[in-house]
């Protein structure tokens, strides 16, 4: 009798681990976001020049269910960079990403394992930046003036070189967010996309023009 | 243990646990099945509502666009000459009250050429546009071209809306082509309301499969996005589960009238269980609830089963080894207590029986004890009274003196005050005075010796014992002899045992007289006793058991030995 009830407890035991097996992978299957939070600091007063960036890195965080902790800053120091690294932190933010650290802080040496740099100039002051490699030839940025695209469409003019900021700023959100598992980040160089008659005839990156 | 194995308190109980586990996986399984193909079900037609509301929407848009077109054509083109200044009037009226939806509205003749035109428009040949082509093909409808931006502003995207139609130029009708730039923004406004994340989205593509929206244009302009899924919406008639990126997708596809442009649901599978997910949780706990509480039910259940009839079991096995006092515990569930009770009965009957045949062994043995005890030979008495009388005639005062105290000795000890067993001294000394009687009827024929242990002496002895073997040793051992004889009585301990030899030197008894003595009921002869050497060994052998009793062994001329072997006993054992 002894012998049977212990096969009955461990059936019952058994039978129980099921649930909570099954509970815990229903659980595992909960498409619920976790808190992520990535902090994006900004120049102010320079809306014109962040825009497309700021559309890039705002697409991101939607996609991906990122909460955006977003400073912007008219100057930063080293010791405020410093601050914010440990109030992010604190937070548990994945990344700080410093959108035209030009635009707000002066060049110096600016060595975290978390900041990305999205700038033009100031890559030799961060370990980690985000920028367009260069080419030889005519790169434009958005917006692009309608006048020109006519220009190449009817073959007026060469093909151009288009540095895609929305690109660049979509781009630098997913690095940050891919580093999670990673043990660092990486530089991000992007190559301008090439705007020819074709590409304009075909349309198939008019979006980038809409304004 | 083999048979302990295949024992119905383990195989039944396993077996209901296994087909309640079984039952219940299954159910499990099925329901899963079940609600899986439900879920899917639902997020079909869930899907399929929202598909519906949003090509109703487009619809109507459409629709509301073909109306202004041919509004524009019936009431105003084929009303009014091209040149009459109230058409221009009408015109421009017309276009702004539509500025919202209609960029320009203009009029090219069959070449081409611009007739006029109200807006943004572009007084270029468009004879080879697509738009113009396609409506000098079908003069009957009014085609839709493809979506572009709105130049020079960039400000958005326009459709190329056109129509056959006829106007009116200085009196004369004649065949163009109207072109009316549709801005796209109303449609994208409807799309828009679609919860367009990557997990749930929609878009719209023309008749050439080009997007006219898509949630996510700048980000596949960027090279960020790849749609993956409108080869799979072409090829379904209504809606497909692809699996895409190790993920389900459910895809779907409607057809806007007129135009010919399809709208795409997409839709992660995942995204949408999870609505469901809690209930499924909910049902799943409650499945495997009653599969516990099954199971101990099974258990309680075998238990009140099993237990009273292995109760039982052993109880009888109880009963079996002897102890008949055992009863069974009348528990246990309906028949089962019925079966305790019957047994009981049983056992009752049987105890009573057996007591009965036990009590009538016991008077059966008393009853044999006092026979054996009773067969005393009226005729020894008689003739030693005739041994008396005749010694008192002959005057031998003395000898009857003596015969009269050995034979009032001899049957005071015979009768011991009715005990069965009395001490080995009193019984020797019975046998003594029994020697003395017949010694002196046989005028000293034979001689006796007693030659006992006296620490003997106190054991127990069945009455009665030695007296036969020495009747037996003078009437058949002494009778036909010349010479004296001799009877030599000895006690002594062997083996833990007290043996009490009875000798004589009598002429001896054949194989076939001693068998006779040993095995048929002998009363020696009238003289004698009357009590048989075979009746004193039975009664050894009923006190003592079978390893006791008398053995005789004689050889002829020599004499014979009647050896009685029993056990050492004291008067405070149990005796009866």
């Amino acid at each position: 009798m002894k012998q049977s009830k212990a096969k009955h407890i461990i059936l019952v035991v058994i039978i129980i681990c099921m649930a909570i097996v099954s509970i815990l992978y229903m659980r595992n299957r909960d498409y619920a976001q976790k808190n992520k939070r990535i902090a994006v600091v900004y120049p102010k007063n320079n809306q014109t020049m962040i825009q497309e960036v700021q559309e890039g890195i705002q697409d991101y965080a939607y996609d991906h269910h990122i909460q955006c902790d977003i400073w912007y800053k008219e100057t930063m120091s080293s010791n405020d960079l410093d601050t914010l690294v440990e109030e992010e932190h604190k937070n548990q933010s994945m990344g700080i990403l410093l959108v035209y650290p030009e635009k707000y802080m002066k060049k110096g040496k600016y060595k975290y394992g978390h900041v990305l740099a999205l700038t033009d100039t100031m890559q030799p002051s961060f370990t980690y930046s985000a920028s367009f490699s260069q080419v030889s030839d005519d790169t434009v940025r958005l917006p692009v003036d309608f006048d020109l695209l006519k220009e190449i469409k009817d073959g007026q003019r060469n093909p151009i070189y288009l540095e895609n900021t929305y690109k660049l700023g979509y781009k630098s959100m997913e690095m940050i967010e891919g580093c999670v598992n990673k043990s660092h980040l990486s530089n991000i160089r992007l190559k301008p996309d090439k705007i020819d008659q074709g590409v304009l005839e075909k349309g198939s990156k008019a979006s980038l023009f809409c304004d | 243990m083999k048979n302990k194995k295949l024992s119905v308190r383990v195989i039944l109980p396993v077996v209901m646990s296994v087909s309640i586990a079984a039952c219940i996986i299954t159910s499990m399984m099925l329901f899963s099945y079940l609600f899986s193909s439900y879920f899917e079900k639902d997020a079909v037609e869930k899907v399929d509502r929202q598909i519906s509301s949003l090509t109703q929407s487009i619809e109507k848009e459409i629709s509301s666009v073909n109306n202004l077109v041919n509004e524009i054509y019936y009431q105003d083109i084929k009303k009014y000459d091209c040149d009459n200044a109230e058409f221009k009037t009408i015109m421009k009226q017309q276009l702004s009250n539509e500025s919202d939806r209609i960029n320009s509205i203009s009029l090219y003749d069959m070449d081409g050429n611009a007739v006029w035109s109200f807006g943004d428009a572009k007084n270029i040949s468009v004879s080879s546009k697509s738009w113009f082509k396609n409506a000098e093909r079908n003069i009957e409808t009014i085609q839709y071209g493809r979506r572009r931006l709105v130049e020079p502003s960039l400000s958005g995207y326009v459709m190329d809306v056109s129509r056959y139609v006829e106007y009116i130029d200085h009196g004369y009708m004649k065949p163009g082509i109207l072109l009316v730039e549709y801005y796209t923004e109303p449609i994208e406004s409807i799309l828009e309301r679609y919860s367009n994340q990557l997990s749930a989205y929609c878009y719209l593509m023309d008749e050439s499969n080009n997007f006219i929206y898509h949630p996510f244009e700048l980000r596949m302009a960027s090279g960020l996005y790849r749609e993956k899924t409108v080869s799979a919406a072409l090829k379904s008639n209504n809606y497909v589960i692809k699996s895409i990126n190790h993920e389900e997708w459910l895809i779907e596809r409607k057809q806007i009238g007129y135009t010919g442009w399809n709208i795409v649901v997409v839709n992660s599978m995942s995204n949408l269980a999870i609505e469901n997910r809690r209930f499924h949780n909910i049902i799943w706990i409650i499945m495997l609830l009653i599969g516990a509480v099954m199971i101990l039910l099974d258990i309680e259940v075998f238990r009140n089963f099993t237990d009273p009839v292995y109760r039982l079991l052993n109880t009888m096995e109880e009963f079996g080894r002897g102890d008949y006092e055992t009863r069974a515990k009348e528990e246990g569930i309906g028949e089962l207590k019925n079966l305790s009770a019957n047994f009981n009965i049983m056992a009752d009957q049987l105890q009573k029986q057996m007591e009965e045949i036990r009590q009538n062994e016991r008077e059966k043995q008393k009853m044999e004890k006092k026979l054996l005890q009773s067969q005393i030979n009226p005729h020894f008495l008689y003739n030693t009274l005739d041994s008396i009388i005749w010694m008192i005639h002959s005057e031998e005062y003395e000898g009857a003196a003596e015969m009269v105290s050995s034979l009032a000795k001899f049957f005071r000890i015979s009768l011991s005050q009715g005990k069965d067993m009395i001490p080995l001294g009193k019984e020797l000394e019975h046998a003594t005075s029994y020697l003395k009687i017949q010694n002196i009827r046989f005028k000293d024929k034979f001689d006796f010796h007693v030659e006992a242990d006296q620490k003997l002496m106190k054991y127990l002895i069945p009455k009665l014992s030695i007296q036969p073997l020495l009747e037996n040793a003078i009437y058949h051992g002494m009778e036909g002899m010349y010479d004296d004889g001799e009877i030599l009585i000895s006690v002594y301990e062997e083996d833990g045992n007290i043996k009490i030899d009875v000798a004589d030197n009598g002429l001896g008894m054949t194989e076939e007289k001693l068998e006779y003595i040993m095995h048929k009921q002998v009363v020696s002869s009238k003289r004698g006793s009357g009590i048989g050497v075979r009746n004193v060994n039975e009664r050894i052998q009923l006190i003592y058991g079978k390893q006791y009793g008398i053995t005789i062994s004689s050889e002829l001329d020599e004499g014979t030995t009647a050896t009685i072997i029993i056990p050492k006993m004291e008067e405070t054992d149990e005796t009866e």
